[in-house]
This record gives structure tokens, C-alpha cells and sequence, in this order.
């Protein structure tokens, strides 16, 4: 392949993952875009095919592969400063360790480097540190630590913003998700409102905000506010198996309004099993468990048949019948989700994981039924 | 009395001309606009006045236009009023939000024409007091204007003069004005007329032709295909009606003759209200819609600031569902009513067809068996594919597909290559979807392991090369085994378990990077880089393979081994890592050395 067909022929499968739209297809169709790049040695190609995967892969929600293809990335600018622009990979770079926090097989002390390491290269490059700020924040919020998130919310909220910093609504929805975590509720949902009205967006904005708020608005007895904010999200993620975190959050509130039959369909669609053993050891595999242990136990109580599920054979509690005792699904995310609890918490070196896990089976104190409207018709 | 702008009015045009609007063309659909703001002012007041629109072409020594029409008309008062609005618009040259009220989007759009005329004058009387007096309004490029009340009495209405600006004489031909008024103006539900001399041209009395009416549905289908021909200079495939109650909505989709360049923009004709706002509007269609080509007309959207696109909002989106409702109709209908034109049409849009069976599950019904999918016996439809196979069999990346396509074609297994855009997401919800469907990934390496196997004396044969292959190939993660296996002449297959790509890429990573993130890259492969994620399967049917298994030489048959595995890396297009490149070189050094001392 010459020169320019090798151009041709990448340019051509990143207009393809263009059109796949953020998912797992995307992301394989530009693995195949790095391997043409590596195969015939062009490094220059092999970052703008790498740049592309970064990206896919954080939106279709395999944070795994992004880490690879980010290193290398690194490693050539560090090789050649001249020809690899180091501040491109700023914007990533946030990307990049916000989710890895979220891979339990990355131990901690890799992870804290990696904070060091974007620290240090954005000094380097005169960059402004509010997006250092908010990733270190982030990752108090993730392992539970309430004194360093004060403290780091204050630094970030102090540090002046510059072009490294997240856009205004992923800011805003990191205000709503810290309140969330120190537990003001009330404040939280006040501060969500730009985002809610529809007057701040981006590409993950208002999707995230819908899942954080939806149940402190019924903590607050604001249950059909609440309805309304699943109703939008629920567009979004209904048919995509790969936001696996959202469908959690949703399940967890259509359960906690009773609307089981909307959130076995969730479930379903979003089982994140056949295992893929890249995400086992997944910040997202512990939501789930959570919220279909929860869905399981409301079912327990309230079936008095075994449901009908369309369930994978690869699941382990798989039934050639299609029937499923919602008893020992319950039985089973619970274990689950105590077992990815420690692993996280070892990891972590706090206990926040396992105190969520326990915190949360007091969840059917907040149940709350609340009808599903059908959708509006256009 | 004359008096000045207070404002830098070069520094407004140039801003207009260069950023707000596309061309110096835009002052016709800048007049029309005024012109037609004026007319439904006017229609408000008095319902049953019926308005037009003239545009005269004044030949001379310096070419002029004049634009005219019978709408609402401007009081003196109201005249200075726009001006007042041309200089507040200076300081908000950031967001230039068209204003709302109609003296202020007149002002507005009077400016564009400076653009091509150094002169303009302005003579207009209200409509809606009768003895309001006609008023005469000139101003110029320097900054400069006036206005008087003059003693002509003309009939109520605005009188727009332009002198042509050298440099700009093509805008002010008849031809030319003609095509302009007809290009913007061309659906308005006024009537426009082009005056040059004694010739008289009628722009628009046809009016939208997809709401003339037809003797028949076969008529429609031939004159708006006509249309289509004449607008876009190409001859469709098929054309939809399109209409949407939200955003008020009407027009036609024509469905393109080709498979379009993905990464090409939308060019789809957009009206608001008749005028022409943009011909590459984006977010009216759904995203998966990439097989037509629209004309429309809305009524109730919201144009952005510079008018050439919609904004985004509820009503937007509303209506992009409606739109993708009559699409999906359409090609509902088609496989009722002509299922042949139907695989013609899945033939050029396969993509588009396949993003909208993922995003609607009853269309997905309907459709799926239509799709053609390219299998390891040749292309065919799902639908044939599941008359002779109770599970759909696929793999999910064009790579491991190409790794076992042969092999499984030798022995009659029909697996499908589902690693192009959409394939293995729209046969993953298949069991989901159609009652009694089965779908299973499969993974080329175990496919490999359902291989016929040696017999005990093969075996024999075969034992001390799977032996050596195996430690040579322990680094590589990659483990040996013999089959037996067509086609004859392939020596080995090489076989990938799932994400074994991942850590391939893992290891060339981990090659170059530091040692922070060669630390990470490691966790991160965790316990996946223990064991092999490859295996070599070496055919026992090859002659070669069986002669490698003869040889005495241990170092002639090391490097035979490490050969093959390169060999069948690179066969499968796998960048090898700086390991493997070292065995690349080292065996063919090793090779040549072992012929040229023979």
C-alpha cells in the first residue's frame, strides 16, 4: 500500500466510525484504523487514528481501551516534541483519568502518578490547573473522601477557568454530582437547574445530571419532577446496551417508584453480561449490581410468579425456561455487588464502596409509587 | 437636513457581507423579506388586500433595481425608528440577532444592500393612517442619509432604489435577478414579478409544486421527480411526500440515486415561510436519514441569528421524529407495495436502513431479514441466511472474520462478517426482538478447536514440532496445536481469542512508553497476560508443514516455526511488535545464511 492509499484507507474507516455514532462498533472499527497505522510504521497516522479511538472509547463507555492508545500518544510527544503537539492531549488527559479511576485492576499509586504526571505536563505547558483541580476532586468523590473534597471543591472553585477546563456544563453537572456527595440534596437540584431547563448542554450534559438528580428530587418529595427527568434520559439510554452506569440509576429510581415492568426491560437490555473480562472490575458493573439487587428484592416482594426474562446463556443463573425466581437474582447481585465493593475498596484504601453497598438497602424506605405517563406523542 | 450615522457604517457591510451572510447576493432575499414582512403587516390590518411584489431592472448608464411592493408601508416616525435600529445593531456586532419587531428587521436588512449599491433611496407611505404623507429616505455608503416628506402621492407601499456599485453589474441583470428572486423567492405565497423593459416574468405563481394537485399518485411521483430533476439536476430513485404538524412542515424527500459519502455534508433546501433559508441545513432529518435529499418548507421554526439554519430545540426535535416517522412509513409501504424497488433501495442505503432498524425496533421487525450481510459463503440476506441456519453465526470484527472466512467456507459453515458499521449491534438484539431467533459471537479460536483432529500416528508425527512451536511461541502468548484442515495450502491458521487485539496493542504501547505508564498499561492487563490469547494451528494436510515436521535440524525447524507465526501475523495484517519484528529479522537472516552455507 503506498503512502496515500494508506491515508485513503484510514481516512476512510474514521469517516465509517464517524457515521457508527459513539458505541463499541465505533471503537473497533478505529482499533482496525491504529493497527493499518502500526502496521505500516507511520507514526504520524498512527496519532491521528490513536486521538480518534481515545475519544470513542471514553464515549462508548470501554474507558479500558482508551489507556493504551493515550500512552502512546504521550510517549511520541515526549520523543518528539516538535512534530507531537503535547497540549492536544490535555483535553483527553482529563478524560483519561477520570475514567481509569473507574478500572479496580488500576492500583492506586498508578493512578495518583497519573494525576502527578498531568499535573506536571501542564505546568510545563503553562496551562491553568482548574482541570487538574476538578480530576483530583473527582477522585476524593470517587473513593469517598469527604475532608479532601471540601478542600479540592474550594481549590477548584477558586482556580481561575482557562481553555483546559471543562465547558460550563460538565462544570456545573461536577457541582451538582459534589453537593450530591456531601450531601445536600436540595442545593444540588437548585444548582441543576441551567442544566435541566435545557439552557447548559454538551455531549454528556444533561444525561449524567438526569441520573444524579433523579433520586435526590425524591428524597426532596419532588417525585414528579423526578418522573420527568427519567423520562428524557430514559430516550436516551433505552436502547443502548453500553450505558450500563445510566441504566442503574434508572432502574434504581423506576424501582423505587414501582414501576417494575420499565425497569426489567432495562435490565435486560442492559445486563452487562455475556462477562466481558476487560470490564470485569468496572466502577459500572457495581452500580448494576446495586440497582438490580434492589429491583430483585422489590420484585421478591411483590411477585407471586416467577418473571419472564430474555437473559443471556452466558449469564451464570441462566434458565432454558426463560422463568426467573427474582429471589436468587437478589441473592446473586448481592454478592456481586459486595464482592466488587472490596475490590474497590482495597484498591481505594477507604471503606466507601462497601458503606454504599450497605447504605443502599434502605433504599425501599424511599419507596415512593408514581405511575409511568406515556410518552408525548409527536 | 442632512444627518450622519453615528456609527462606522463601512466597518457594518463589511462585517454583513464577510460574516453574517453567505454572498452579496443575500440583498434579494434581504428585500424580500422586508417586502414580505410588510405584506403580512398589511394583510392584518386589512385581510382581504391581496399584495405583490415587483422588481424592476432599470438598464441606463448606471444599472438600477427597483423592489416595490403594496404592504404596510413606514411612517416618517417609523423610518427614523430603523434607523435607530441600524446604529444600536453596532454594538452587538457579536450576536447579530435579527430583531423582532418589523422596523428593525427593515433596517436590518437595507443595510445588506449596501453591499452591492453605493446609493440607496427609499420612498414609502403607511398604510395605516390614510393621510399619512409619503416620505423619501436616501442614504450612502459614507454614513450619510436623509429624509423628507415629499409631495407625490403614491399608492401605500415601500419603494426600494439601488444604484449599482461598480464592481457588482452581474446582480443587476435580468437574467440574473430573475434566477436570485426565484432562488430565494420561488415559494413565497406572494406573487413576484421581474420587470426589465417590456418583458414581464412571473417568479412564482406555480407556488410549492408538491401541493399542486394530481390526477394520481403516479403523476405526483412523475412530476415531482421532474422537479427534483430540474432543481438538483440529477434523476432520484424514488420521491416521498414529507410533512410534519409540528414546526408546520410540508415538502418532498428524494431518494438519492447513490450510496452518498458518508462524511459528506446535508444538501437539503430549506424554507421558512416560502424563503429560501439555507440549502445545507442541518437537524432537520434524523441522523440515519443520509438516503434522501429534502425540499421543505416550515412555517413555525426558529431560524438561527443568521438565518440559514433552525434552531435547536423541543419543536426541532419534534419534528425531525415526524419526518423519520413518514421516511420509516414510506419504506414500510415500499415493501408492501414493490418489494423488488425495496432491495434496490436496501442495495444503495443499506447503512441508513440498518441506523433506523436500531432505533426502531418495529422497523427492525419488519426489516431485519431484508439486510444482507456479507457471510463466509458469500453475501446474502438475513432472511435467506435463517431459511437454512437456526442460529446466525457472526463475528464481530472484520480482522478474527478474515482469520477463520476461509477455513470456515472449506468446510460449508456460513458465518457472518458483522464487523461493519451497525452489523454485530443490530444482531446482538435480534433474540430480543424476533421470537425463536438464536444469534451466537463466535470466537475464531474456538471455532478453530472444533477442527478435525489427527489421527494417533499423525499425532505422532506432528508431536515434536507442536512441542518446539509452543516454547518458541510462549513469549508471543500464542499456543500451537495441530488439525487437520482445508484449504490444503494454508500451513497454519492463526486464531485470536476475543480482546486479544487489546492486549496486542497493550504490548506496542507498552514498547514506547514510560515507565508511569508502562506501569498502568500492565495493571491494566492484569491477569490477561498470563495466559496465550493466540493460538497457531498448524494444518496437517500442508505438505510444508508435514516436511517441517520431519526435519532433524532443531534450529531449521525453530526458525521454520517463527517464520510461519510472522508470516501468518502479517497475513492477518497485525502490526508486530518490536519483538516480533526482532524475529522477523533474525529468521530471515537465519534462513538466508542456512541456504547460501548449503
Amino acid at each position: 500500500m503506498s503512502e496515500g492509499e494508506l491515508w485513503d484507507r484510514v481516512e476512510e474507516l474514521i469517516e465509517r466510525a464517524y457515521v457508527a455514532g459513539a458505541g463499541p462498533a465505533k471503537v473497533a472499527i478505529l482499533e482496525e484504523a491504529v493497527r493499518l497505522s502500526d502496521t505500516y510504521g507511520d507514526p504520524q497516522l498512527g496519532w491521528y487514528a490513536r486521538r480518534e479511538l481515545i475519544e470513542a472509547a471514553i464515549f462508548a463507555e470501554e474507558p479500558e481501551k482508551a489507556l493504551a492508545p493515550f500512552a502512546w500518544c504521550l510517549a511520541q510527544c515526549d520523543r518528539d516534541p516538535q512534530e507531537f503537539e503535547e497540549s492536544d492531549l490535555f483535553w483527553p488527559f482529563k478524560w483519561v483519568v477520570d475514567n481509569t479511576k473507574r478500572i479496580a485492576r488500576v492500583p492506586m499509586t498508578g493512578l495518583l502518578a497519573m494525576v502527578e504526571d498531568m499535573e506536571r505536563r501542564f505546568l510545563r505547558q503553562g496551562a491553568g490547573l482548574r482541570a487538574v483541580w476538578k480530576s483530583r476532586l473527582e477522585l476524593a468523590i470517587f473513593r469517598g473522601q469527604t475532608d479532601e473534597a471540601r478542600a479540592l471543591y474550594a481549590k477548584w472553585d477558586s482556580t481561575p477557568r482557562d481553555i483546559y477546563a471543562d465547558c460550563q456544563a460538565c462544570e456545573q453537572d461536577s457541582r451538582v454530582d459534589y453537593f450530591i456527595f456531601d450531601g445536600q440534596d436540595a442545593r444540588a437540584v437548585e444548582v441543576a437547574g441551567p442544566i435541566l431547563s435545557g439552557r447548559m448542554t454538551c455531549a454528556e450534559v444533561p444525561k449524567l445530571t438526569y441520573n444524579r438528580v433523579m433520586l435526590p428530587l425524591v428524597r426532596l418529595g419532588r417525585v414528579a419532577d423526578a418522573m420527568l427527568l427519567h423520562q428524557k434520559g430514559h430516550r436516551i439510554i433505552a436502547r443502548k446496551p453500553m450505558f450500563v452506569e445510566d441504566a442503574a440509576h434508572h432502574i434504581k429510581f423506576l424501582a423505587v417508584t414501582d414501576n417494575l415492568a420499565r425497569a426489567l426491560s432495562l435490565f435486560e437490555t442492559h445486563l452487562p453480561w455475556p462477562r466481558d473480562p476487560l470490564a470485569s472490575g468496572r466502577f459500572d458493573r457495581f452500580e448494576f449490581s446495586l440497582a438490580a439487587r434492589f429491583l430483585m428484592e422489590r420484585a421478591t416482594a411483590q411477585a407471586d410468579s416467577p418473571l419472564a426474562l430474555r437473559l443471556p446463556k452466558e449469564f451464570p443463573l441462566f434458565q432454558d425456561s426463560g422463568r426467573y425466581d427474582p429471589a436468587p437474582l437478589a441473592a446473586f447481585f448481592d454478592s456481586e455487588s459486595i464482592r466488587l465493593a472490596s475490590v474497590f475498596d482495597a484498591r481505594n484504601e477507604t471503606a466507601h464502596f462497601s458503606e454504599r453497598a450497605a447504605s443502599e438497602r434502605s433504599l425501599h424506605d424511599l419507596v415512593t409509587p408514581c405511575p409511568l405517563k406515556p410518552p408525548p406523542r409527536t | 437636513m442632512d444627518h450622519a450615522f453615528k456609527i462606522n457604517l463601512r466597518g457594518i457591510i463589511e462585517l454583513l457581507s464577510h460574516h453574517l451572510y453567505s454572498g452579496p447576493q443575500v440583498f434579494v432575499r434581504e428585500l424580500l423579506q422586508n417586502a414580505v414582512d410588510a405584506l403580512r403587516a398589511r394583510s392584518q390590518y386589512d385581510p382581504d388586500h391581496r399584495g405583490e411584489i415587483l422588481i424592476e431592472v432599470l438598464g441606463g448608464k448606471t444599472p438600477a433595481l427597483a423592489f416595490l411592493d403594496d404592504g404596510i408601508g413606514l411612517t416618517e416616525d417609523e423610518v427614523h425608528r430603523f434607523l435607530a435600529t441600524i446604529g444600536q445593531t453596532s454594538k452587538r456586532e457579536a450576536e447579530w440577532e435579527r430583531p423582532e419587531d418589523f422596523i428593525g428587521r427593515f433596517g436590518i436588512g437595507l443595510l445588506s444592500c449596501f453591499v452591492v449599491s453605493d446609493e440607496i433611496a427609499v420612498i414609502t407611505r403607511s398604510a395605516r393612517q390614510g393621510t399619512q404623507s409619503t416620505v423619501e429616505w436616501r442614504g450612502r455608503h459614507d454614513g450619510t442619509y436623509a429624509v423628507r416628506p415629499i409631495e407625490r402621492d403614491i399608492e401605500p407601499g415601500t419603494q426600494v432604489y439601488l444604484t449599482c456599485k461598480p464592481g457588482c453589474e452581474e446582480f443587476f441583470t435580468p437574467t440574473r435577478v430573475r434566477e436570485l428572486a426565484a432562488h430565494y423567492g420561488g415559494m413565497l405565497p406572494y406573487p413576484i414579478r421581474v420587470v426589465a423593459g417590456k418583458d414581464s416574468h412571473a417568479i412564482n405563481d406555480a407556488g410549492p409544486p408538491w401541493r399542486r394537485r394530481f390526477a394520481s399518485t403516479d403523476e405526483q411521483t412523475r412530476e415531482l421527480l421532474a422537479y427534483g430533476r430540474e432543481t438538483f439536476g440529477m434523476d432520484f430513485f424514488d420521491v416521498i411526500p414529507l410533512k410534519s404538524k409540528v414546526g408546520g412542515v410540508d415538502g418532498v424527500a428524494f431518494v438519492l440515486p447513490f450510496s452518498p459519502n458518508l462524511a459528506s455534508k446535508r444538501t437539503d433546501r430549506v424554507y421558512l415561510k416560502g424563503m429560501l433559508l439555507s440549502e445545507n441545513a442541518e437537524g432537520l432529518l434524523p441522523d440515519w436519514a443520509f438516503f434522501v435529499k429534502c425540499v421543505v418548507n416550515a412555517e413555525s421554526l426558529r431560524p438561527t441569528a443568521s438565518r440559514e439554519a433552525f434552531y435547536e430545540d423541543d419543536d426541532l426535535e419534534a419534528t425531525r421524529e415526524a419526518l423519520g416517522g413518514v421516511l420509516r412509513d414510506y419504506l414500510v409501504g415500499l415493501a408492501a407495495r414493490d418489494p423488488v424497488k425495496l432491495q434496490k433501495l436496501i442495495a444503495l442505503h443499506d447503512l441508513s436502513i440498518k441506523g433506523l432498524a436500531l432505533h426502531d425496533d418495529d422497523f427492525y421487525r419488519l426489516f431485519i431479514d431484508w439486510i444482507r450481510f456479507e457471510t463466509s459463503l458469500g453475501t446474502m440476506t438475513l432472511g435467506e441466511y435463517r431459511q437454512d441456519h437456526a442460529v446466525v453465526r457472526f463475528v464481530p470484527e472484520v480482522d478474527r472474520f478474515r482469520q477463520i472466512a476461509r477455513v470456515a467456507a472449506a468446510r460449508g459453515d456460513c458465518i457472518i462478517n458483522a464487523g461493519y458499521t451497525h452489523d454485530a449491534e443490530l444482531l446482538s438484539r435480534l433474540p430480543f426482538l424476533v421470537p425463536d431467533a438464536e444469534v451466537e459471537s463466535v470466537d475464531p479460536a474456538s471455532l478453530a478447536q472444533t477442527l478435525d483432529d489427527l489421527s494417533v500416528d499423525e499425532r505422532d508425527e506432528m508431536h515434536d514440532l507442536i512441542a518446539i512451536a509452543d516454547r518458541v511461541l510462549q513469549p508471543f502468548k500464542c499456543a500451537a496445536e495441530a488439525k487437520t484442515f482445508l484449504p490444503e495450502e494454508l500451513p497454519a491458521l492463526y486464531s485470536t481469542a476475543r480482546d486479544a487485539e487489546f492486549f496486542r496493542s497493550l504490548e506496542r504501547s507498552r514498547d514506547v512508553a514510560d515507565p508511569l505508564w508502562s506501569g498502568v498499561l500492565d495493571s491494566l492487563a492484569g491477569e490477561g497476560r498470563i495466559g496465550p490469547h493466540a493460538q497457531l494451528t498448524f494444518n496437517y494436510r500442508n505438505p510444508l508443514v508435514r516436511k517441517i515436521a520431519g526435519i532433524q535440524d532443531r534450529t531449521l525447524q525453530r526458525r521454520s516455526v517463527e517464520m510461519l507465526y510472522v508470516q501468518a501475523l502479517l497475513l492477518g495484517h497485525h502490526p508486530l511488535s518490536a519483538r516480533e519484528m526482532t524475529l522477523l529479522n533474525e529468521g530471515l537472516i537465519g534462513l538466508i545464511e542456512w541456504g547460501v552455507s548449503r
